[in-house]
């Protein structure tokens, strides 16, 4: 009997486990919350806030919606160099004007900017206060501008939904509507503020942007291309945002000579100009503007650049030799790197000014202005250097550019606003506040050192947006309203169709949502 | 039903008190073990066990007393002694001879004859939760022990396999010591990872979320490492393959790819004292055919460069440098014994394998104990098995998706062969930000890891009636993990800026970088099971029915130092003027109830059915419990009268049909999930999917058993069909969501289909001299059907100027991994690329081998015995990454070295290195895999030592294949957007080639 209970006891030992049988609710630890379903947490609005705004620091990255919005214009190409910068022929599809549904950077810029708009969604569907609500809604309408800028339709996803529900989805038109109300309540929500939050400049800033695209977006989608027709009324519009933006008086041009403080390494201290930007800390930038000058400069270059994308010939053929905005060498930065600001033609010099840089093949490094987007060698094509690099010290008695420098990077711009009242003004509204189309361009042109226009037409301000806000990522916007983003340019020889104007909604994009519709023409 | 069986078992198995930890358990258990005393009434039997027919002895003759696991082994030559209760009956078999069973009754002497037998039949195989004879097994399982293994320097057990078995592929990743293998059964069903098959040791289900990933310091990422290098090799006695649905139901949602079980060795009486040990020479099977430094400067000049302006005066062999003859050791001592009672085995091992580039290695520490103690007159047996593990990775900077500047590989393809290793100073050249000196790389990278882990499983059988026994098993598996990285700030082109977490880590170049990453991994497994054995005049019953539950953790933390030191750098985190710490975890909990019963009529006909209820934490909450049922059937067709028993010694059809799952994704996947940064901000990282469940594979097969000219040829052909469907899948979500991508099971199916066999042929059996032939092969078919339009694109191509390239795409209609590229159609007067239909893509062929086959030729002639095992494969294509990246005149022309085909074709510099056909190539190859030639020493019967054998083994002997890379069997981690690729080959760690002298003691 004493073997039979000793044996009982010795099994029993083994069953007494860690055994209550699971109701198998899962768990999640350390770092992460649930924020759905049983178990879940409350989500922290201000993160949550926080999170939104992060979704911005893709916007400097070279690719993506940058790229979309600079690389089909005429400021920018990005040739394939033997074997460099081929990357399935993504930048020479998108100069040429050649992308499909499939092609990666349309894919991937409609991902991110939907992204920030539900997170955008997500927090204001949690916000309690009308700062957090008025900022969610800036961000919402701020993403949502690309996406009716680039694709036309946009969707939407509320909070609420059911995580297998369609998104509904807006044409063009009702989006329009939709990004004016959410920058509508953010104005009259916002206060002034930094630049690196959302304010009420800022929102009265995209406000004037809409309205002055607003002909653009409300377009018959069988005909994109225009021609447009900008209603009185929403020039009016346009110009009121401009001046509230004006009156504020929390900003001025940069005094002549003083253009580059808008882009360097201290811009957040010197500029007057910033209305929103990213703000990057030197050593830990978030939205880096690094990529913005590597993708230029060549590998034996201070900075050590990726010798990717040039700008055109005519492009730089159009700036007055005296403009400061063409750039050249610059006082603490080209004396210690070598390097010019603004563009880069001719041999380019090491950081002595004196000893020639050669490619590395070894022949000298002479940018010219020619580029064949399909072969091109090392040194061809203009590059530029907008936001220069903070030089520091290579530890060796030289210098050598921060890879990590600071510079806030740019969304909004004041001199922005002064030339889109201008072109408001051109486009049939009333001019206010003792301003022309000419006051306003020269003003801008006299603060960069140049002389007055007697007159300004359409030409006059698409060529100073350009010389402004040239590698900003405004060109293809401003080109299609002008109604010259279809032209050939340099190595883009015949005219574009219509449906060009538009990116196509990815494919991914309507495979996955049956209420997207695939714009017209592809 | 799953309420039913909930509560049935819930109250089973709350009667215990709820400890936190089995290991108080296993602890006081063991204790207990010790005290027990031995009685029994019993007698020594001696005796001698011959061949029947040439009357030589035979050594390692298991004699078992029958009903017990008691027993022992005959020696050298062929005689044994045991302790036996007086009504013993003694049980003697031997592989490739037929069992005896003997009743000792009031003999002394008991000796025995055994006629050799067709060689399979008699064998038992593993199966999950128990045992089958091999001839009345209804599914498909391999069985593989010591002597089919494949020899040499072995890092993980999966190589012991590789080749040997038909069904089974495995292609490593590279040729890195402990680099983690791609493992199929039967095919890749899934179109995510998680394709490889479950493993369980000794019963225990491994956890194999494999431990190291590192976070991407500017030169990519590296491929996670083989969790199962932890296992000792030389402790493993047996691998079973089960490859059917109907052998691997039994292991329900986790049975899917199939299932790997691990015996290791147990104690046996007389085993005794062995010793091994092994020492290994490996080098570099091939190098890159590159250009010498007076070459260079030629093809640079040539292509328009100035080779004045690019030569730096040095003369150096970058692979020189790098590449190195490893010595590797092994050693193992064992010792194990036993009596009526108790047996044991203790082993413990060291090896140290240096790999053949610098840098590179794996040390392993293993100790190992398996004890089992009878117990109340043998009504109880106590099973424990005890493995401790210690592993050292050293690594060299290799990675998977290394930009421009290459990883070590890829820098060293491409450096400037007249830059030399060191300024005059003795600093390391590093002329710029651009070029990479494979050198500074491998003296200021310093990557190291270890590994600690723990695998304990105790198990107590109670024999409640002679039909009916209970087993409780208790499992507890952990392994901690360290891996240290350390960045010279010396060390230039090291210039990536990582985010983690919201916050920018500085880049190593000037700076420096520390990283520790930590984790810590614990699954927890309980089992009950009743095992129910019944003969019934000529029908038998064997069922089985169980419950089971296992707990999985993981927990992990990292840290990372940057943005420069205070004062030198020293590999101190704390002297890093920055810290970041964070961390991730999971949960997640398995429970199952299972059952199967086995039934057979006659030993003609034989049925196996199967049921496993699955619920897991993983799955979403609509659907958490899956049922994953089988079904098989045999026939002894050889049993019936109207076979001719004089033309078969063995003939039977197999029918097979069952569903297995899938459920090797990550925990969390159900839920919407967000993370904490630390610059405030909180960023979803996961949507919901409260549908989320496993993926099922629907399997259905024949198969055919024969034997034929008594025995000695024997062999086996199996028919199979697989289905996956409810393909779990990382998907594109529809837009505006908070994340790009969420986890869905897609529709549509992956189906494998494909015929395998395998042939045992005894070709000489002279006493003299033996030759065993044995062959195995597999036909495969894979096809993604009913997927509608939709594609997906994966197999990234990395390189100057491959930014968001790919070569591959799941398609409707075609295989997993197939390649979609352009056609190329040669270089033009140019030498500029041309391509079909103006540069269309279409899918030109896949990865997967249509035909894989294994040959070994195992010999003995008087004492030596030698052994010969080609395997290849054959109809699938590879994507040379490799030459797409870097074997081009435009990359000569800007300063990097090339193989000399560059040299010698007409490409414009300016041409492009576009992905196309121009760089897939055919991976056809036959590779004499391993060779060894061994000597047993005869020894006087006095002396001390029993056994001596020596043995040289050559690993990787040869490869015919006209691919171009370094080696076919490669396969990159190419993953793009999470979705896996198979068949590239960038820059990898080349195979090596290797000899093994080997010794093996026993006393």
């Amino acid at each position: 009997m004493k073997t039979k209970y000793n044996s009982i006891a010795l099994v029993s030992l083994l069953v007494l486990a860690n055994m209550s049988c699971t109701n198998l609710d899962e768990e999640i630890l350390q770092g992460k919350f649930v924020t759905s379903g049983s178990g879940s947490t409350t989500i922290n609005v201000s993160a949550a806030l926080a999170g939104t705004y992060d979704q911005l620091n893709g916007f400097s990255d070279q690719s993506n919606v940058y790229a979309l919005e600079e690389h089909p214009s005429d400021e920018m190409m990005g040739p394939t160099r033997g074997t460099d910068w081929d990357d399935f022929g993504t930048w020479r599809k998108l100069h040429q004007h050649t992308w499909d549904p499939s092609h990666n950077q349309v894919s991937d810029t409609w991902d991110n900017l939907n992204i920030g708009s539900y997170r955008a969604t997500q927090t204001l569907s949690v916000a309690t206060d009308n700062q957090t609500k008025a900022e969610a809604s800036f961000l919402r309408a701020f993403y949502m501008f690309y996406i009716v800028d680039l694709y036309g339709q946009v969707p939407q996803r509320e909070a609420a939904d059911s995580p297998d529900s369609n998104p509904k989805v807006y044409n063009r038109k009702d989006a329009t509507d939709f990004v004016i109300k959410d920058l509508d309540f953010a104005a009259n929500n916002l206060a002034s503020g930094i630049p690196g939050k959302a304010t009420k400049e800022a929102a009265n800033t995209m406000l004037a942007k809409m309205y002055l695209n607003k002909a653009v977006y409300t377009q018959d989608p069988a005909s994109p291309a225009g021609p447009f027709t900008f209603a009185k009324a929403d020039m009016d519009k346009a110009i009121a945002y401009c001046d509230a933006v004006i009156k504020s008086g929390k900003f001025s041009l940069q005094p002549a000579g003083t253009w580059y403080q808008n882009f360097y390494w201290d811009n957040t201290k010197d500029s007057k100009e910033l209305i929103f930007v990213r703000e990057n800390q030197d050593g830990s930038p978030v939205a880096t503007v690094k990529n913005r000058t590597f993708m230029g400069l060549h590998y034996n270059q201070q900075p050590s650049g990726w010798n990717g994308f040039t700008t055109l010939a005519d492009f730089y053929n159009s700036f007055d030799a005296k403009d400061e905005r063409r750039g050249g060498k610059l006082a603490g930065f080209t004396d210690k790197l070598g390097t010019n600001f603004g563009f880069l033609v001719g041999q380019q010099y090491a950081g002595d000014g004196k000893t020639q840089i050669k490619d590395r093949s070894g022949n000298p490094l002479i940018f010219t202005p020619d580029v064949n987007i399909n072969y091109a060698t090392e040194a061809k094509g203009i590059r530029v250097v907008k936001f220069p690099l903070h030089p520091i010290s290579d530890g060796a008695g030289g210098y050598k550019a921060d890879e990590n420098s600071g510079n806030d990077y740019i969304f909004l711009r004041y001199a922005d606003v002064l030339l889109m009242k201008a072109e408001a003004i051109l486009r049939g509204g009333s001019p206010t506040n003792g301003d022309t189309k000419e006051s306003l361009v020269n003003q801008v042109r006299q603060a960069r050192g140049l002389s007055a226009l007697a007159t300004v037409d359409d030409k006059a301000i698409l060529l100073e947006r350009g010389h402004e806000l040239y590698y900003e990522g405004w060109r293809r916007n401003d080109q299609i309203r002008f109604g010259t983003f279809l032209d050939p340019v340099d190595q883009r020889s015949t005219k574009s169709p219509a449906f060009r104007v538009l990116f196509p909604i990815p494919q991914r994009a309507v495979d996955t949502n049956p209420n997207l519709k695939q714009n017209v023409g592809y | 039903m799953k309420n039913h069986l909930y509560r049935w078992f819930g109250r089973f198995v709350r009667q215990g008190i709820a400890s936190k930890l089995p290991s108080t358990a296993i602890l006081m258990t063991i204790t207990f073990l010790m005290s027990v005393s031995v009685f029994a009434q019993d007698k020594t039997v001696t005796g001698r066990v011959t061949d029947a027919v040439d009357g030589s002895g035979l050594p390692g003759v298991s004699i078992q007393v029958k009903g017990t696991n008691k027993g022992t082994q005959s020696d050298v030559t062929g005689n044994y002694k045991i302790v036996v209760p007086s009504t013993a009956t003694l049980v003697f078999s031997f592989v490739g001879y037929s069992k005896e069973e003997v009743v000792v009754g009031n003999r002394a002497v008991v000796d025995v004859k055994l006629g050799s037998d067709s060689k399979a039949l008699e064998e038992v195989v593993v199966v999950g939760y128990g045992t089958q004879k091999v001839k009345d097994a209804t599914g498909s399982v391999a069985s593989l022990s010591t002597k089919d293994f494949n020899k040499g320097v072995i890092a993980s057990p999966e190589q012991l396999l590789q080749g040997r078995t038909a069904g089974l592929q495995i292609t490593p990743a590279s040729g890195e010591p402990g680099a983690a293998p791609n493992i199929n059964i039967r095919g890749a069903g899934s179109i995510r990872s998680g394709n490889g098959p479950l493993f369980v040791v000794d019963g225990v289900p491994l956890d194999n979320s494999s431990a190291d990933a590192t976070q991407d310091a500017g030169a990519g990422s590296a491929s996670p490492r083989n969790p199962l290098t932890f296992l000792n090799p030389s402790d493993i006695e047996n691998i079973s393959v089960l490859k059917d649905a109907s052998a691997s139901a039994i292991y329900g949602s986790r049975g899917a790819n199939g299932v790997i079980l691990i015996t290791t060795k147990r104690g046996k009486k007389g085993q005794g004292l062995q010793f091994s040990s092994n020492t290994s020479i490996s080098t570099a099977a091939k190098r890159y055919d590159l250009l010498s430094a007076s070459d260079f400067l030629a093809g640079v000049q040539k292509l328009g460069g100035d080779k004045t302006a690019v030569d730096n005066k040095g003369n150096t062999n970058w692979q020189d440098q790098i590449f190195r003859t490893g010595v590797s050791q092994d050693y193992n001592l064992g010792y194990g014994g036993g009596n009526e009672n108790t047996r044991y085995r203790a082993t413990v091992g060291y090896s140290d394998q240096k790999g053949i580039v610098q840098n590179s290695g794996l040390s392993r520490f293993t100790g190992r104990l398996n004890l089992s103690q009878d117990l109340f007159k043998d009504k109880v047996v106590i099973d424990l098995s005890l493995t401790g593990s210690s592993v050292k990775n050293t690594y060299a900077p290799i990675t998977d998706n290394a930009g421009f500047q290459g990883s070590l590989i890829g820098a060293t393809i491409i450096a400037n062969p007249t830059n030399p290793v060191y300024n005059s100073d003795g600093t390391f050249f590093q002329p710029d930000d651009t070029q990479r000196n494979p050198s500074a790389m491998l003296a200021y990278i310093d990557d190291k890891d270890k590994v600690d882990r723990w695998l304990a499983n105790l198990s107590g059988t109670w024999k409640i009636t002679n039909n009916l026994s209970y087993k409780a098993t208790l499992g507890l598996d952990r392994s901690t993990t360290t891996r240290n990285q350390w960045y010279d700030p010396k060390l230039r082109t090291y210039t990536g800026t990582p985010t983690i977490r919201g916050v920018v880590i500085a880049q190593a170049t000037g700076n420096g970088q520390g990283w520790e990453f930590n984790k810590d991994v614990k699954s927890t497994l309980v089992e009950h099971t009743f095992t129910y054995d019944k003969k019934m005049g000529k029908d038998a019953i064997n069922a089985v029915v169980g419950y089971s539950y296992q707990k999985f953790e993981n927990y992990s933390w990292n840290h990372v130092g940057y943005g420069g030191t205070n004062g030198e750098f020293n590999k101190n985190l704390g002297a890093f003027k920055k810290q970041l710490s964070w961390g991730d975890s999971t949960k997640s909990e398995l429970q199952s109830y299972f059952g199967r019963v086995n039934y057979s009529i006659g030993d003609k006909y034989f049925l196996t059915g199967t049921l496993r209820v699955d619920g897991s934490t993983k799955f979403g909450t609509n659907n958490k419990y899956g049922y994953f049922p089988a079904f098989a059937g045999k026939w002894k067709i050889g049993n019936e009268n109207f076979v001719p028993k004089s033309v078969f010694n063995d003939l039977a059809v197999r029918l097979n049909w069952g569903q297995t799952g899938n459920q090797e994704f990550p925990g969390g996947i159900a839920q919407a999930v967000s993370q904490h940064n630390y610059n405030g901000s909180d960023v979803p990282i996961n949507a919901a999917n409260p549908n989320i469940k496993w993926e099922t594979t629907t399997t259905y097969g024949a198969g055919l058993d024969f034997a034929i000219l008594d025995g000695r040829l024997s062999g086996s052909v199996d028919y199979f069909n697989k289905s996956t469907t409810d393909l779990l899948f990382l998907a594109v979500y529809a837009q505006p969501a908070a994340v790009k991508q969420r986890w869905v099971n897609l529709p549509g199916n992956v189906r494998n289909t494909g015929v395998e066999v395998g042939l045992n042929f005894q070709a000489v059996q002279a006493k003299s001299f033996t030759w065993e032939v044995l062959y195995n092969m597999t036909f495969l078919k894979n096809t993604i059907e009913n997927f509608g339009s939709a594609n997906i694109n994966t197999g990234n191509v990395d390189g100057q100027g491959l930014s968001g390239a790919y070569a591959q795409r799941f398609s409707n209609g075609y295989a997993l991994y197939s390649f979609y590229l352009p056609t190329f159609t040669g270089l033009d007067a140019n030498g500029l690329g041309t391509y079909a239909d103006n540069g269309a893509s279409t899918i030109v062929g896949n990865p997967i081998p249509s035909f894989t086959f294994g040959f070994t030729n195992n010999f003995t002639f008087g004492k030596f015995n030698a052994s010969l095992f080609f395997n290849g494969s054959s109809g699938f294509y590879l994507y040379n990454n490799t030459a797409n990246a870097l074997f081009l005149a435009g990359s000569l022309k800007t300063g990097h070295n090339v193989s000399y085909d560059v040299l010698n074709s007409n490409e414009n510099p300016l041409n492009a290195g576009s992905v196309s056909t121009r760089f897939l190539e055919k991976g056809d190859f036959i590779r004499l895999a391993n060779a060894s030639v061994g000597y047993t020493f005869d020894l006087p019967a006095s002396s001390k030592i029993k056994t001596l054998r020596v043995s040289l083994t050559g690993q990787n002997m040869f490869v015919i294949t006209n691919y171009s890379g370094l080696d076919p069997e490669v396969n990159t981690n190419k993953a793009k957007d999470g979705v896996p690729s198979r068949g590239m080959d960038y820059t990898a760690y080349p195979k090596a080639r290797t000899f093994t002298l080997g010794l093996n003691l026993g006393f």
